[in-house]
């Protein structure tokens, strides 16, 4: 099994680094409390995983905390923000102009991606992987275990109708059952990675 | 504005990387700044990954799925889950439950699921004042049928006492016929004379009398003579003329004034010549003189003297 794996693009290392007084200035200006802050920073980070991702980025992660970080530096100097929103997604931007500068990140070309594809049915966790999924579905409460089975169960062509059976059934439009469903999978997922985590 | 249709659609095309650059910044601008935005990426990220794990995009959409999510970690984890899960969900669509799809919902369920909360709230209301009303019906009929059964015990119990009131007329005629033709044999008779009068059949035991009213106490009256074995005496007192009372009392007293007999209270019909007292043992009047008092009852419930009767008892 080959793995694709690139080293983080060196070009977006900086010398700065992070630190707790510039972490808590950041945090501070997500909000005062500080439970709620650290749930809205993750929220943040969890949208420039996915710009940097869906952006083709090879570590969305890395690139996403290093938007991040430049963001803390720059409030931690003194930069007067105001919008911090807008400010964070134009560092994203800015980050992510350099990594496509960046003679060191790697693009797929379209043999690699092949290549990829054919070994995309070779999860190397694959059975560890099932037994973590068996185990998070049986810790759902029975509602949400019903719902994500019935939501993907069956094939393509009657797997609509089945949905819009589902959401009668519950009460609920059938967009208030596809927002349902991918919450019970967004936890299912993080129930999984961490599973994965502890066994490896 | 785009339709759901559409703007999942524009979603998808901006994942497969399918868009213009100013539109791939319009989308980005959403969906940084809109967290509903966001989760409807995140959706349809979701759906994607799905379609690319059972096999169900198009050759181009796989080819571009393939450029723009394979090249990471997270994008190719996210496709190892999503095959996990076809599989939980494969194996568990073995269990006879879940192979077919769910049943179809009742036309109700689907019509409760169509409507607004205010409809439902109204239909609800509506629901309560038709149980209400109907228990209201249910509880009135039962009230009238417990009502009706009453009627008809009663209507029963009627006939029945009608019947039996029947059946004694009949029986009564029959004895009067029976005692008409006995008379009819025997010839007439003559009518009772002031003073002793024969006794009256079916009984021999009782002797039958009619007296008048005067007589003064003392000066002996008419005289009764009882035979030997007559165990009680009638008496029928004639009027001097006809008393208006329905109700009478009577009390018969020795020469000496000593009350030996009394009947408090006896009827007979208003505006009569005569009225009869109930029978009077024979032991209560001895032989000897008698005062009887007749008093008849008025509209205030006090008595009032009608008459005096005076007779001796002899043998005979």
């Amino acid at each position: 099994m080959e793995h694709f794996e690139v080293d983080p693009p060196t070009s977006l290392k900086k010398e700065w680094a992070l630190t707790k007084e510039a972490f808590d200035r950041l945090l501070g200006m997500l909000d005062m409390d500080r439970e709620r802050a650290g749930q809205k920073y993750e929220f943040v980070r969890l949208r420039l995983v996915k710009f940097f991702q869906w952006s083709g980025a090879i570590e969305p992660d890395v690139e996403a905390d290093e938007t991040l970080n430049r963001v803390a530096r720059k409030i931690d100097e003194g930069a007067n923000v105001y919008n911090l929103n807008a400010y964070i997604q134009g560092v994203a931007r800015l980050v992510k102009a350099e990594s496509l500068r960046n003679p060191l990140r790697k693009h797929l070309d379209i043999e690699e991606a092949y290549d990829l594809a054919a070994t995309i049915d070779e999860d190397p966790d694959k059975t560890e992987r099932r037994v973590c999924l068996d185990r998070c579905l049986g810790n759902l409460p029975d509602e949400s275990r019903e719902i994500i089975i019935t939501y993907y169960e069956n094939e393509k062509g009657i797997r609509i109708k089945c949905r819009k059976q589902l959401a009668t059934r519950l009460g609920i439009t059938p967009n208030a059952l596809r927002i349902n469903a991918h919450r019970i999978r967004m936890s299912l997922e993080t129930c999984v990675r961490e599973c994965l985590a502890h066994c490896s | 504005m785009l339709g759901k249709v559409e703007a999942d659609a524009r979603l998808t095309r901006y994942l497969l990387g399918a868009v213009s650059e100013t539109e791939r910044e319009n989308i980005e601008a959403e969906y940084l700044t809109d967290e509903d935005v966001f989760e409807q990426m995140l959706i349809a990220e979701d759906e994607l990954v799905d379609a690319y794990a059972r096999g169900e995009l198009a050759d181009q959409e796989r080819k571009q799925f393939e450029k723009n999510f394979l090249n990471s970690a997270r994008g190719r984890d996210r496709v190892h889950f999503s095959q996990a899960l076809a599989g939980v969900v494969s194996d568990a669509r073995s269990v006879p439950r879940r192979v077919s799809p769910s049943p179809s919902p009742s036309f109700f369920t689907a019509l409760w699921a169509s409507l607004t909360p205010k409809v439902r709230v109204a239909g609800v209301a509506f629901a309560v004042l038709l149980i209400t009303a109907f228990s209201w019906l249910l509880v009135e009929r039962m009230r009238m049928r417990t009502e009706l059964q009453e009627l008809r015990a009663e209507q029963v119990r009627l006939t029945e006492q009608s019947k039996e009131l029947q059946r004694i007329a009949d029986a009564e005629r029959a004895r009067s016929a029976e005692l008409a033709a006995q008379l009819q044999e025997r010839g007439p008779e003559p009518l009772p004379t002031e003073g002793a009068i024969p006794p009256k059949r079916p009984s021999e035991d009782i002797i039958a009398f009619n007296i008048s009213p005067g007589s003064v106490r003392g000066s002996g009256g008419t005289n009764l003579a009882v035979p030997s074995n007559a165990k009680s005496i009638r008496l029928t007192l004639s009027f001097e003329r006809p008393s208006s009372h329905k109700e009478y009392r009577a009390a018969i007293e020795t020469a000496d004034g000593n009350t030996v007999w009394r009947k408090d209270s006896f009827t007979s019909r208003p505006n009569a010549d005569r009225v009869s007292l109930p029978s009077i043992p024979v032991t209560a009047l001895p032989p000897g003189d008698y005062v009887l008092l007749l008093s008849g009852k008025q509209e205030d419930g006090s008595f009032e003297p009608v008459a005096n009767y005076s007779f001796r008892i002899s043998p005979k």
